[in-house]
This record gives C-alpha cells, sequence and structure tokens, in this order.
C-alpha cells in the first residue's frame, strides 16, 4: 500500500513541467493539396479511414462531395522534405456505393526512419442526410454542422463534435469526447476518454470504461443510460423532477440532491430511485466511479 | 389377222375420200358474243354501284402506325447520343482525376537542444510507447525536449506503478481501496500518455 502512495505522490512530482534549451529553428514545410468532387447519391455512404490524421468533416449546402486533402512534409532539408513527402499516400475512390477516402504512410523497405516530420489534413463537406463513417487513429476528428447517419471509431485521439442532428455512434479510446449542440441517438463505447456532452436532446446510451462523462443543458430527452464501471459522472439538470432517476455506485461516492439521496447514511452499493417512471428514464451505475447530479 | 387382209385394209383406208370438217367453233363463238347482246350492254352501263362501308378507317387507326424513319430524326438523335457520351466522360474524367497542387513555405518550431538519447524497451506491447518510439526517430527534436522527456518517464513509471498494483491486486486484501489507487494511477497514466501524443502531433 505504501509503494502505491508513493507511485502517486511521484506522478504528482512528475507532472511539473520544465523548459530549458528553447531555440526556434527554421523549417521547410512542402505541402501537396488534393482536391477531388464526389457526386453523391441517395443510399451511398462515405467512409474516410485515417492515419495520424486530422479529419474535419462539414456539412454543407452543396449537394455533392468535396474533399481537400493537404499531406504535409516538414524538415530542415526542403529537397529531403520533398522527397519523403512521397511517402505520404491516399485514395480517393467510389466503391460498391461508398465514396472512400484514405491516407497512409508507405515506406521504401531499406528506409527505417524519416528525417521529416509527416502530417496529413483531411477536410471534406458533405450534404444533408450523409451516411457517414470514420476511422482514425493517432489523429484528431472533428465533425460539423452534419444531418445523417454517423459513426467514428477513434483511437489515440480526440473528437470534437458539433451541431449534429441524427444516430451517432462512436467508438473511442485514449482520446477526450466533447459533443456540443447535438440531437439524435447516442451510442458511445468508450474508454480512457474523458467525455464532456452539452446542449443535447435525445436518447443515449454510454458505457464506459475508464474515463469521466460529464453532461450539461440537457434538452428533450428520452432516456439516458451510463454505465461507468471505473469512471466519474457529472450530471447537471436544471429540474430533477422531469426524470424518474435509478442511480447506484458501488464503491464511490454519490453526491445528489436529497430527494434521489434519500439522506442515507451510506449510499454505497445502493440502488437509488426517483420520480415517476413514466418520465424520461436517467440511469447511471458505476462501479468505482463518482456520481454527481446537481440541479 | 393374215398378211393378205391387212394388205387390203390399208389399202382401203389410203384410197377414203378427205372431208372439210362443219365450222362449228364460228358459230360458238357468235353464241359467246356479249356485244350482241344489247339488255346485257345496257345493264352493264346502267350499274352504277354504291360506296362500301367505312370499315378501314377504325381499322387503320387501331394499326401501329409505322416508325418515321426520316433522315432528320436519325441525326438528332445521333447528336443526342454524342453529346450524352461527351459529357458523361467529361464528368468521369472530372470525377476519377484528383487535382494536385504543391506548395512551399518556412516555417519556425521549437528546437531543443540536447543530445540525451531516449532508449524505449524493445518489444514492449503498448501502443502509446510504440507510438512514441517510431515518432521520436523522426522528431528527434520533440523527444530530446525535456518536458516531453518527463512525460515520457511519468508514464513509464505509472505504467510500472500499475503492474505491481495490479500485482497486490491479485493477492487479495481491501480491494476497493487498491482498486481506487490503481484508476487514480490509470486515469494519470492516461493523461501523461494523451499530454506526449499532442506534443508530437503539435511539434
Amino acid at each position: 500500500m505504501k509503494r502505491a502512495k508513493k507511485h502517486v505522490a511521484l506522478l504528482a512530482l512528475l507532472f511539473l513541467a520544465f523548459r530549458w534549451g528553447l531555440a526556434q529553428t527554421k523549417v521547410e514545410v512542402i505541402t501537396k493539396t488534393v482536391e477531388k468532387s464526389f457526386v453523391y447519391k441517395s443510399g451511398y455512404s462515405l467512409q474516410v479511414d485515417g492515419k495520424s490524421a486530422v479529419i474535419d468533416v462539414k456539412g454543407w449546402d452543396g449537394t455533392g462531395i468535396k474533399v481537400v486533402m493537404k499531406l504535409i512534409s516538414k524538415g530542415l532539408n526542403a529537397d529531403v522534405a520533398k522527397k519523403e513527402l512521397e511517402y505520404q499516400k491516399y485514395a480517393m475512390d467510389e466503391i460498391n456505393r461508398s465514396i472512400v477516402i484514405r491516407n497512409y504512410l508507405l515506406l521504401p523497405r531499406n528506409l527505417d526512419e524519416l528525417s521529416t516530420i509527416q502530417e496529413t489534413e483531411i477536410q471534406i463537406y458533405v450534404p444533408k442526410n450523409v451516411k457517414l463513417g470514420v476511422k482514425n487513429a493517432f489523429g484528431e476528428t472533428r465533425l460539423s454542422e452534419i444531418t445523417g447517419q454517423v459513426s467514428i471509431e477513434n483511437e489515440y485521439g480526440d473528437i470534437f463534435i458539433s451541431n449534429l442532428e441524427g444516430p451517432c455512434r462512436v467508438k473511442s479510446f485514449f482520446g477526450d469526447l466533447k459533443l456540443r449542440t447535438t440531437s439524435g441517438t447516442l451510442t458511445f463505447e468508450i474508454s480512457h476518454t474523458e467525455t464532456s456532452i452539452s446542449g443535447f436532446s435525445g436518447s443515449a446510451k454510454i458505457n464506459t470504461n475508464l474515463g469521466n462523462v460529464s453532461i450539461q443543458d440537457l434538452g428533450e430527452v428520452s432516456d439516458i443510460k451510463i454505465d461507468g464501471q471505473k469512471a466519474d459522472i457529472d450530471l447537471k439538470v436544471i429540474d430533477i423532477h422531469r426524470y424518474f432517476w435509478s442511480v447506484r455506485s458501488k464503491y464511490g461516492e454519490i453526491e445528489a440532491p436529497a430527494d434521489i439521496t434519500k439522506q442515507l447514511k451510506s449510499i454505497k452499493n445502493v440502488k437509488l430511485e426517483y420520480g415517476d417512471r413514466a418520465l424520461p428514464n436517467i440511469q447511471i451505475t458505476t462501479d468505482f466511479g463518482r456520481i454527481e447530479i446537481i440541479e | 389377222m393374215h398378211k393378205e387382209n391387212r394388205r387390203n385394209l390399208d389399202k382401203a383406208i389410203n384410197e377414203l375420200k378427205e372431208l372439210k370438217a362443219p365450222d362449228i367453233w364460228y358459230e360458238i363463238a357468235n353464241d359467246l358474243d356479249f356485244a350482241k347482246d344489247e339488255n346485257l350492254i345496257s345493264a352493264i352501263e346502267d350499274f352504277k354501284g354504291s360506296e362500301a362501308p367505312d370499315i378501314w378507317l377504325p381499322i387503320e387507326a387501331s394499326l401501329p402506325k409505322p416508325k418515321s424513319r426520316s433522315k432528320l430524326n436519325w441525326s438528332i438523335a445521333a447528336s443526342v447520343s454524342i453529346l450524352f457520351v461527351s459529357a458523361f466522360l467529361f464528368y468521369k474524367s472530372l470525377s476519377d482525376s484528383a487535382s494536385e497542387t504543391i506548395s512551399y513555405s518556412t516555417e519556425e518550431v521549437d528546437f531543443f537542444e540536447t543530445s540525451l538519447d531516449i532508449s524505449l524497451d524493445e518489444g514492449d506491447e503498448d501502443k502509446i510507447l510504440d507510438y512514441v518510439k517510431k515518432n521520436c526517430r523522426r522528431l528527434s527534436q520533440t523527444c530530446q525536449n525535456p518536458e516531453f522527456k518527463g512525460l515520457l518517464e511519468a508514464y513509464i513509471e505509472l505504467a510500472d506503478a500499475k503492474k505491481q498494483l495490479e500485482n497486490e491486486l491479485s493477492k487479495g486484501a481491501n480491494q476497493p481501496q487498491l482498486m481506487k489507487y490503481l484508476i487514480r494511477v490509470e486515469k494519470n497514466q492516461t493523461q501523461v500518455g494523451k499530454d506526449m501524443l499532442k506534443k508530437l502531433r503539435l511539434s
């Protein structure tokens, strides 16, 4: 136990970052910009498969899909940067009723390491009612002004979603997830991910292993179900009486208005229920996480 | 027949007189001459006939009309086809090809001058460490950054702490409390890992 405490204390020290020897240097930046437009047909889907890419998908009034991909190489020597930029590959194709956009790095066999920084930015404009699937690893995914069915799988990168209308399925591992002004059915399978939701209407089912969930500014909600396991859950509502509550934490703390906690001495591993079952259900369970409900 | 009798018969036939046939065909032709039948001629002349009922018009209307095969229609169809094919090929050429442009610029970035090497254990299954290892070959400036090194050391230290806590947990005692320590360590390790990734991306 002492050893564990020692480690926790040590990590606090290690958080204190330090900087020295800072200098600025000039690097040559070579950018290849690729643009392509597609006609979007009803029933088609858009699949984006990114590798270490910043993917930004925006809804627009156009009827087609427009892709602007920037492949960037940064190095001290312009010739080397240009040469190594060639190892960045991309594909923009229409395959089996799907428009597929992807990027990847393809190194020659005799090359073990690059001496330049390689980056990829993918900007996509999509029409309304698009069926969109995005996969990304070690990169950031941003979605805004989207109306349609959305599915996102992100590993080791953050997800930002704003002004989304429609069902949204997210799988996230080791990243942060931020949602602003969304409506529809949310289905999240997340781990090691900090989730922040505000301005949400609809229903949500969130399974999170490790990583906190914070929800505020709820609109018209049908049901919300959160299974937190090791996650802390914060929920801010205007009026707790608008919902039926079912709250339980096996080993964690619960902080909630008295109507919900019923002023019990110990509420650990106790299933707290409050309200009319006919109202929208909010169900929160955790094993070790802390639950906080603020009115 | 006796030879003598045969000779007599042939002689008698040869001596018969040739008679002219009566002219019966002339008389038959006269009988058949309509022109001499005045009644028949006047009846034919008086015959006016009557118009046939108009049954062909509805029949004609019900029949499919033969397709027009005028040269003009054929040329219009050909022109339209060529236009469509051209438009399709033009559209396809547009949609199949992506436009590429290359630009050059210069940026100023932070550069940390330190020669300290970062060594990572080979065969580490941690994806974060694997990513850091691969990228630090490319981004030596970032990885030699003392701040980044501090994060990396913290990450490795927390990974060790996590393993020790998991060992302790497997032994049994005071599970919930140990579990809470483990969760804190895991959360901190996750945050340190995320900070490292952000630094690599922002470099």
